[in-house]
């Protein structure tokens, strides 16, 4: 990372069981999560010293009572966000403390049980911000990114196909896939037939709501030697934030703060969007993925739809775009999916789904109200 | 209506938006004006984002605007909304200042003829003695 501190690497990724209904308290998935990414990475109990988490209430453990659960009885620094960008909000957050000083090696980790595509119920009222809302309807996430894909579509001249052909080219990635839920082959006629949650939003522009809990291992340059897998460098990151926190209210619903949250990640590296060759690009609704490649600058703004059409986010493409399915097709793990496959494909070890030469790729997670990005490399 | 029959949520009205509901019961339709760099803002809040000024007051809008975006609600997330599906959310741009948005629903149009663009007015639901709900349809040719 330049001018930021320390090199930063990823040493561990690694996940609870992930699905439906698992039976498994919050503590649990986190127990499990953690295990996974420490045994990917080679990492021990006495190795971590820091922890960092990003969940919401009501289900939310502090990352201090995580490092209790964990057996990790002093660590250096905590970090508990109950907001922002999903995974990327504990992972830029471990990424710093290690950058600083703060800490060595530091676990990040997003734990979350299942919600329903309609997430909670509202009360008959309606307080605060959401009192312009959820009395005409409005307010829920799937109805927010609905009216984004429309802006999309209407201002660039978009078909759905545009998000069709994304949602195809993941699923055949997740069909190569083991770990991941979704596996059956689709094609863009079976995506324009699912039906439609808040139109021209379909259910397939959805992620898939899961138990989970995902788990990253930042650690230092020097420390990350002397784990078990080839050190993936953090080589930039950025969030980004709106002037208006309502979703509905984005001023430019085809650039949001994720162009500003690019832009800032690309001035402190010397790396350009052309050294991408992969990319882990948030899917919780298609039309953010087709956003990032925007923003970060991998196609032109308005050019999403055709950078897809082409086949440069496909398997065997310029730039494959969520090479384990995304969280469309492995579950809502909120984030950390974007960086752990990555993580892998610049590790050399993502099998059949592997981008040949990948020594550059990129994650990225949410829209608009926040967001972040982070640039990671392999020697 | 029977008596269970699921109601509409209610908006909450608190301190700094109080002066919205008040409006919308006279059937007026008010945002926040700052006095210091003349402009309105949404939601209410206790300082201008544009100078951090607190000298502002409501001032009335005309209700007239155009559809930036729309969705059309095929899937009820609140019982409420369950018998009125499809419904059309619109974030209207409103023709005072651009850049002014409002979250409503349309109403009077077939959520086949909503375009982004299209001219479109305030209209008003009486939803209890307390609440009225500014809605938009379609604006009617213009002169
Ligand atoms: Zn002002």
């Amino acid at each position: 990372m330049t001018g930021t501190g320390r090199r930063v690497a990823i040493v561990g990724v690694g996940y609870s069981t992930v699905g439906r209904d698992t039976g498994l308290s919050l503590k649990q998935l986190i127990a499990q999560g953690a295990q996974a990414a420490m045994a990917d990475g080679g990492v021990e109990q006495a190795d971590i010293d820091g922890v960092a988490m990003h969940a919401f209430p009501p289900h939310f453990v502090p990352a201090y009572e995580c490092g209790a659960l964990l057996g990790l009885p002093s660590l250096k620094w905590t970090s508990g966000s109950i907001e922002g960008p999903a995974f990327l909000s504990a992972g830029i957050h471990a990424a710093a403390a290690v950058a600083s000083g703060t800490a060595d090696v530091v676990l990040a980790l997003r734990p979350m049980l299942r919600l329903g595509a309609t997430g909670p119920t509202p009360g008959a009222s309606a307080a605060g911000g959401r009192q312009f809302l959820e009395p005409f309807g409005a307010g829920r996430p799937a109805q927010w990114a609905g009216m984004i894909k429309q802006r999309m579509m209407s201002e660039f001249g978009w078909g759905e196909e545009a998000f069709g052909r994304q949602m195809v080219a993941q699923r055949e990635f997740a069909a190569l896939n083991p770990d991941a839920l979704l596996r059956e082959r689709i094609t863009l006629d079976d995506y324009m037939n699912t039906r439609y949650v808040a139109k021209p939003l379909r259910l397939l522009d959805c992620d898939y709501p899961v138990d989970s809990c995902g788990a990253v291992i930042f650690a230092t340059e020097e420390r990350a030697r002397d784990f078990a897998q080839k050190p993936v460098f953090v080589e930039s990151w950025s969030f980004g934030t709106s002037g208006e926190s309502d979703f509905e209210l984005a001023e430019d619903m085809t650039r949001t703060s994720s162009f500003s949250a690019a832009a800032d990640m690309w001035a402190r590296t010397s790396l350009t969007p052309e050294d991408v060759q992969v990319a882990g690009l948030y899917d919780g609704f298609s039309p953010i993925t087709l956003n990032w490649m925007e923003a970060l600058g991998l196609c032109g703004r308005g050019e999403a739809s055709d950078f897809v059409a082409e086949g440069n986010t496909s398997l065997g493409g310029r730039v494959p775009v969520n090479c384990d399915g995304g969280a469309t097709n492995v579950g809502r793990v909120h984030g950390v999916n974007h960086v752990a496959e990555v993580v892998r494909q610049l590790r050399g070890t993502s099998g059949d789904r592997q981008r040949p030469d990948a020594k550059v790729g990129v994650a990225a997670n949410s829209i608009a109200a926040f967001t972040a990005c982070m640039l990671m490399s392999a020697e | 209506m029977t008596e269970t029959a699921p109601l509409r949520p209610l908006p909450l009205p608190d301190d700094e938006t109080r002066f919205f509901w008040d409006g919308t019961r006279e059937h007026r339709f008010l945002m926040q004006f700052c006095a210091d760099c003349k402009r309105f803002y949404h939601h209410p809040r206790p300082v201008c984002p544009g100078c951090l000024s607190s000298d502002m007051a409501p001032e009335e809008l005309s209700g007239r605007g155009t559809v930036y975006t729309y969705t059309i609600a095929e899937q009820a997330f609140h019982p409420f909304f369950a018998n009125r599906l499809p419904y059309t959310l619109i974030v209207v741009d409103l023709e005072e200042q651009p850049g002014l948005r409002f979250v409503s629903e349309l109403v009077e149009c077939s959520p086949d003829d909503v375009r982004v663009g299209m001219p479109v007015e305030v209209v008003w639901e009486h939803v209890t003695d307390e609440i009225t709900l500014p809605l938009f349809k379609p604006a009617a040719v213009q002169a």
